[in-house]
Formats: structure tokens, sequence, C-alpha cells
């Protein structure tokens, strides 16, 4: 007994004492992330990492200048937009009777508003086959009993015994397609990645306030599908833990319901400069410098702020041609999000999750009437917080595409932390639900 | 081909070409360790990394006494068994078993042939218990003492689990022979 005890830890130690298996690049990835020392100059690496920083910085420069722009038009803006109060009894606003709303698709006369237009050798290593797997038939009953422990290898020697068809190929082409899986296993040790991502997103609010004015406000305003894209820069901290921060254009819009719009104004209007309309919204104030429209509130919920009333004023009687029943906000935000990611699990498809907060400058921010496709400017929206602060929340998939690129699909929900603005007593905070698509190159 | 002192001494350097240079001729090796210990190839990976991280760690500690290959597979091994303590300590019932010797089948003692890969199988597919004992004794050479130190198990849990695992391992491996035998003799 204690011979053949001796006998099977024998045939087990010099069995495996020369025993080899090649593993997996992706281990020597994640072993050398994890190690400190001096890297050999890659200039592939340092190509890739100034081209990343190049592309970014010439992002980031356009897209402030283009800020910088927008904004420097808008002071200047800001500083002719006053509502002519001197021209108002009393000094003071007042809110015009609701009109009745003329037929929709009235032709608008083309010469009332200007229409703008926005080594060694391979491991054999097929030791995690499934017993199911196996052949077994025609074997014992005790061979049956316990073939589940026995080794794909003398399952088939015996199956090639028999059938006479060559064993050692058949045998050869197992591992190989083992060897195979393993490869596609094999998760990138990259340690940057650099991509582009698209996210189209249905936004909606929350506010917070007891001011009833706000609420009123709110029913009538829809946050409307919005979109962003942008560049973005990956470094995995390790296999599983990655920080990505980049820098997204993100465009959203509201679309302010009840307000009825005219073209034609222009000629009644005795103001020369200032604003002759202010519309109050949830978020703000628009202060309209388009001289050529009139509004008024169809819902009566004193949005629209004018010394022409509807008692002074009748836009029908008046012959003024029908634009529109609403008005667009559009804002755009010049987005510097950071986020961490963590493989949930690392496969071929990754699936990651995802936490950040996001750094928001306003950088776009416009209204206007739209009719039959063309659109009329009106002007800013006063009041919005120039820099909001945004959370985001996702769980997403990649796939490898190829060894250096990677597709990336997350389903976001993102919440604005800080308000976008608000009137007294009230504050909104979008949020929204998205899919990013994304494109990365690893390096 | 580099002398292994003139790679440490690089890899102590923190030359990354040095350091790969050392993975590269010792991973394969490790790597046969590694599946031995674990139960899933996934297992034996993580084993590979952090055994070679500690190896990269602990580098200055090597005095260049004894075989470097063999103070490198001590780290993997203890790695390996780190990992089974974290897995297995909170339901481990080894020390309240009964040690009962179990009884062998008759013996065949000719076991020449049997290939490494499926040796391989064989130790992958026992209870875990009853494998880290058998690694550790059968194939590392370590005491029952030694065992039960490291596991955190008594000497006759240890012994016992030797039993078990030789057990099977026999009946597994007679299985192979005797077929192997009535295959080749019609």
């Amino acid at each position: 007994m204690a011979d053949d005890f001796l006998n099977i830890d024998l045939v087990f130690r010099n069995g495996l004492k020369d025993f080899e298996a090649l593993p997996p690049d992706s281990v020597w990835d994640s072993v050398q992330t994890s190690l400190p020392g001096k890297k050999e100059r890659n200039i592939r690496l340092m190509f890739a990492r100034a081209a990343s920083v190049a592309i970014l910085t010439a992002s980031a420069g356009t897209l402030l200048w283009y800020a910088g722009s927008e904004l420097s038009d808008g002071i200047n803006r800001q500083q002719a937009v006053t509502l002519n109060q001197e021209q108002m009894p009393g000094g003071s606003y007042v809110t015009p009777k609701a009109v009745a709303t003329p037929v929709i698709n009235t032709p608008v006369p083309s010469n009332v508003a200007t229409p703008q237009s926005a080594p060694g050798e391979p491991a054999r290593n097929g030791l995690s086959q499934s017993p199911e797997q196996l052949r077994t038939a025609d074997l014992s009953a005790d061979f049956k009993k316990e073939n589940r422990f026995l080794p794909l290898a003398l399952i088939q020697y015996k199956a090639v015994e028999e059938t006479g068809f060559g064993g050692k190929e058949k045998r050869e082409k197992e591992f190989l397609l083992s060897d195979i899986e393993l490869t596609d296993q094999q998760q990138g040790g990259e340690k940057w990645k650099l991509g582009a991502a698209f996210l189209p997103a249905y936004y909606s609010k929350f506010s917070f306030g007891n001011d009833d004015a706000a609420k009123d406000y709110i029913k009538e305003e829809d946050l409307a599908f919005s979109y962003s894209g942008g560049l973005s820069v990956a470094f995995n901290v390790s296999r599983r833990l990655s920080v990505q921060a980049g820098m997204v254009l993100n465009t959203m819009g509201q679309k302010i319901e009840g307000l009825t719009s005219y073209s034609g104004f222009i000629k009644y209007t005795e103001a020369k400069s200032g604003s002759d309309f202010a519309i109050r919204t949830a978020s703000g104030t628009i202060n309209s410098v388009n001289k050529d429209i009139y509004f008024t509130d169809s819902r009566n919920i004193s949005r629209v702020l004018t010394m022409y009333t509807a008692d002074i004023f009748d836009p029908v009687k008046a012959n003024l041609q029908y634009v529109g029943s609403s008005v667009i906000q559009n804002l755009k935000y010049l987005e510097l999000p950071v986020s961490l990611h963590y493989k949930l699990i690392d496969r071929t498809v990754d699936i990651s999750m995802s936490g950040g907060i996001s750094y928001n400058i306003l950088v776009g921010n416009n209204s206007y009437v739209q009719s039959e496709g063309v659109k009329y400017m009106i002007g800013k929206t006063t009041g919005l917080s120039p820099v909001t602060f945004s959370s985001s929340l996702g769980l997403g998939m990649e796939y490898k595409l190829s060894p250096s690129m990677t597709l990336s699909v997350e389903p976001v929900f993102r919440y604005y932390i800080t308000p976008l603005g608000g009137i007294t007593g009230s504050s909104i905070h979008p949020y929204s639900f998205g899919v990013m698509s994304g494109f990365f190159y690893n390096f | 081909m580099n002398d292994i002192k003139e790679i440490i001494k690089g890899c102590l350097e923190g030359s990354r070409r040095d350091q790969e240079l050392l993975y590269r001729r010792h991973a394969p090796k490790l790597y046969g360790v590694c599946l031995q210990y674990s139960d899933s190839d996934e297992e034996a990976r993580d084993i590979l990394q952090e055994g070679f991280i500690k190896i990269f760690q602990n580098l200055q500690n090597y005095k260049h006494e004894g075989s470097f290959e063999g103070w490198m597979r001590r780290i993997v091994v203890n790695t390996a068994l780190e990992k089974y303590r974290a897995r297995h300590n909170l339901y481990r019932v080894d020390d309240i078993e009964t040690i009962n010797e179990p009884e062998a089948e008759p013996g065949n003692d000719d076991y020449a042939g049997v290939q490494a890969d499926d040796l391989l199988y064989l130790i992958r597919n026992l209870p875990p218990k009853y494998r880290m004992v058998f690694n550790l004794y059968a194939i590392e050479g370590y005491s029952h003492k030694e065992i039960s130190e490291m596991l955190s198990i008594s000497e006759g849990t240890s012994k016992s689990n030797l039993s078990r695992a030789r057990v099977i391992l026999q009946k597994k491996v007679s299985l192979y022979t005797g077929l192997r035998r009535s295959v080749i003799n019609g």
C-alpha cells in the first residue's frame, strides 16, 4: 500500500517536473503596468501620446475660441437688451391679454425677417474541457461512471484506436482551438485609450422651489432630444480600473409652448434699440432683440413682458403674419468630464460601470422661433449659470474590434448637480438618459 | 544568452527590457505550477500575475544562494496558497472531519506513459483541499507539519486529505493505464 502511494506521488512529481504552459500575453501586460521602472523609449508610444495631446489641444482651442466669440457677442448684445421702460406708463411691465391664435400656415412675408440658419511553445491546454463534450460511446459501465474525471486525451486515444483515424492530429487541433479561445480572451494591457464618442440623449428635468409662477412655466417647457460628442482619453490604472477625461460639446434644446409669435412688427415699434419683449422661462428670461417679432402668451400665465399689451396693440388687426406658437431655447455646453470606469467582467466583451463628474461651461445660448423650417433668431436667455456641474452613471460594454481598436457602447444617466439657472424661488436640474457610443484607439 | 545575474541586476535597475526577459524565460514553467494549484485558467492567470509582481518587488531580497527558479516557485506557490486561504477560510470544514485512512484499490504500478497534461487534468479535478495538500506534499516536498501551518489545518487533516487525494488519483491513473493497456492489447 505504502509503495503504491509512493509510486503515485512519484508519477505526479516526475510527470509534472518539466511541465510548461504558455500564459496569455495579457498577464505580462498586467504585470508591467504594476511595475515601477524606467521604460525604454518607445517611439510609437511617444508619437501616439503626442498626437493625442495635439488633437485635444487643437479641439480645446477651437471650442474655447468658439465659446469666447459667443460669449463676447452675448455681452455686447446684453448691453443693448433692455426693455424700453421709458415708453411704458408707470415704468412697469404690463402683461398683454391673450389674443386668438390665427390660422396656421399663413404665408410669411419675405420682407419682415431675416432668416438665419443656424516566445516558447504553445500551451497544450485543453484542461477546462467540459466532460459532456467527451465521447463516451462503447465504454464499460465502470468507465462511464468515472469518465467525468478522465482527460480528453484518454477518450480520444480510445476513439482513435477504435476508429482508425489519426488521433495525434485531431488532438493537436483540439488544443489549438483552446489556444485560440485563450487568445480571444486576452485583454489589452495598453495603458492609454484615445477615442471619439457620440451621445444622443433624452432630457427631462427636476425643479425645486415653491414658486407658483415657475411651476406654471415648467408645465409649458419640454426639454427636447439632445446630443453631444467629443474626444476622450483614458488611462488604465490597473487591468480593471481606468480613469477617463475628455472634452465634449453638448447641445440641449428646450421648447416653450404657448407663446404665439408674429412677424411684421418692425413698422409699429417705436424703439430704435433695446427690447420690446421679454419672455420669462423657468431657467431665465429671454430678451428679444428681433424688432420684427411680436409675442403674446396664449396660455395667459404672465410670461411675456411688454408695453404692447393686447388692449394697446392687436396683431391680427395690424395684419401681422403668424410665425409660430412656441419658442425654442438652444444651449451649448463645453463639458470637461472626468470619470472612473471599473470592469465588472473582463472578457472579449467587457462589461464595466462608470461614475463621474463634469465641469460644464456655457458656450452657446440662443433662442428662436421657427416657421416652415426658417429660424427667426430672437436673442439670448439671461440668468443662466455660466458654469454647472453634472454627474453621470453608466453601465457599458466594450468590444475589441482589433488589438488596438475598441467599440464602446454605454447607456448613461446624467444629472445636473447645480441648476442651469432659474427665476427667483426655483431651480432647474436637468437629467438625461442616453446611449454613448464611440471608438477607442488603445496604445 | 544573458546571464541570470545580469538580468536580475537590470530588473533591479528598473529596466523594462530585462523585466520582460525574466518574465518570458520563466513564465511558462511557473504558469504550469499555477495551473496545478488552481480551479480555472483565469485563476491561474491571476496567480501568475500576482506572483510575478511579488517576484519583481522582492527581487532585492534574493541572495543568489540556491536556485533562482526554486525561489520564484516558492513565491508563486505562496501566492496560490494565499488565494486558496482567502477563498476557503469562510467555509472550511477540514478540521472537523474524522481521520479515516481510506483503502486503496489493488495497485497497478505500471504508470508509464501517462502524459503531463493528463496528470494536470487529474490534479485539477481533485477537490481543492485534497489538491492543495497533495501538491504541497507530493510535488513540493513539504512535511505535514509545514502543510498544517501553511493551510491552518491540523497535521491529521493534512494526512487524511493526502490519503484521500492519493486514493482518487490512484484510481484514475489505474483506470487510465488499464484502459490503455486493454486498447493496445486489443
